[in-house]
């Protein structure tokens, strides 16, 4: 059995989260605050003074039966005793007993330690007013949805990603065409010019994020884009505190051809951007090599929301730092239908009955 | 009847243009197409960048001078 960690306030001995409005470490019953970095080495200190009584604990874990806990690890709670049984891949959670955060500290260490981190800025209230303004004003969500829909579940959650950054230099062959018309007596003329445009050169792109957790949708995590990296930190576990945290479970080499695929897209982009002046261009050829890759670990913050509705699950998804809320919502076909029928027939009863008064007033 | 089918053609449009983007509105969850957001700032460097003349055709098609000539009138 691991031991999870916890923050403790140095005021009151109480479990310490991030709070992401003072970007410090806060004490939820006495309200200090303290900067990451004190209380990572308060925290340290304390558990290198009492390290060395804790075997009793490591024992506990013999009960499990051989290939039982394959996937996954059982954690000891500091607080209550209590046992974690988590998957290998979460970082961050709490315990179920006592509701405290705890850090699966392991699960970051050594190779598997993010480079950066980029800390919550919005909280779950915040959260939980942006599903509020997401689902009003749409006329096509069925009322009985916003009527009896509550939220199950709001958790924020630090989703690993891969961030890729590159240097991309490009071959691209361009045909394109002008078009000049004119006219005499007898004919109509069209002239067309023919060009080739050639472009080669190199543009580079940074921190292109491709999402490393299997159990988070992919297009959900790509529509909360943009994250602004300018904010993100080198990774302190104590960031972690107060949220839900999984390790990455798809590999760097796994998330590559994600990333090159969005990289050559916009390469090619901004190469034909440039060649302008035609009235029709269109490629020819393209050939985009990659230089300099790297590749950083890092984790993103993100607000989830659960709901159930029909018996489906409807999942949304806020970017923690930049407030963008994305997700499916279900439609009032029977609406739609309506106000399709009742467009098309109040406009055309209402132009059919112009068009017979005007048949009308010029005798036809 | 030409008229009567032209308006509910053009009521048919109009539904479109209006209800389709509610439907869409509804739908916000899509893979993103590039990486544009992450391109570097000014980091776009030609080391050839030309544009070549291949070559020019006319066309000549035959003005329907009865029809201009109605026009006209």
């Amino acid at each position: 059995m691991t031991d999870a960690n916890e923050y403790k306030c140095p005021c009151c001995g109480a479990k310490l989260e991030f709070n992401s409005a003072a970007q410090k470490m806060k004490c939820p019953y006495c309200d200090s605050e303290f900067d990451v970095e004190t209380v990572q080495d308060y925290n340290l200190q304390l558990s290198e003074a009492t390290g060395d009584d804790m075997s009793w604990e490591s024992e506990a874990g013999g009960e499990w039966e051989e290939g039982e806990t394959n996937n996954m690890r059982v954690y000891s709670c500091k607080s209550c005793g209590g046992q974690i049984i988590a998957e290998e891949t979460t970082g961050a959670s709490f315990c179920p007993y006592c509701n405290n955060p705890v850090i699966m500290a392991g699960t970051f260490s050594g190779d598997l330690r993010p480079d950066l981190v980029i800390p919550f800025k919005l909280d779950k209230a915040a959260a939980k007013a942006a599903y509020e303004r997401y689902i009003s004003g749409k006329s096509l969500l069925p009322k009985v949805f916003k009527d009896q829909n509550h939220i199950d579940e709001i958790k924020g959650l630090y989703v690993p990603v891969w961030l890729f950054g590159a240097q991309a230099d490009a071959n691209m062959c361009f045909r394109a065409e002008t078009r000049k018309t004119w006219y005499d007596a007898n004919y109509h003329y069209v002239e067309t010019s023919y060009y080739q445009a050639i472009r080669k050169g190199r543009i580079a792109f940074e921190h292109v994020p491709v999402d490393g957790s299997e159990k988070m949708p992919d297009d959900l995590m790509e529509s909360i884009e943009p994250f602004d990296f300018s904010q993100a930190v080198d990774f302190k576990t104590a960031y972690l505190s107060g949220y839900l945290a999984d390790k990455y479970d798809v590999s760097a080499d796994d998330s590559i051809a994600r990333a090159n695929e969005r990289i050559k897209k916009s390469t090619e982009a901004a190469f034909a951007a440039t060649v302008r002046g035609y009235d029709t261009v269109r490629c020819e050829s393209s050939a985009v090599k990659l230089n300099g890759g790297k590749a950083q670990y890092a984790l993103y913050p993100v607000w989830i929301l659960n709901t159930t509705w029909n018996d489906q699950k409807y999942m949304f998804a806020m970017n923690g730092q930049t407030g963008k809320l994305v997700g499916n919502l279900p439609a009032d076909k029977g609406k739609a239908a309506g106000m399709f029928i009742g467009i098309t027939g109040g406009v055309g009863f209402v132009l059919s009955l112009l068009w017979i008064i005007l048949h009308i007033l010029s005798g036809g | 009847m030409g008229g009567i089918f032209v308006s509910f053609l053009i009521g048919l449009i109009i539904a479109c243009v209006v209800v389709l983007p509610k439907l869409s509105a509804l739908k916000t969850v899509h893979k993103q197409s590039g990486a544009s957001d992450y391109t570097v700032k000014d980091s776009l460097r030609f080391t050839e960048n030309r544009d070549v003349f291949l070559n020019k055709k006319v066309e000549r098609t035959p003005r329907n001078t009865q029809q201009s000539t109605a026009q006209r009138k």
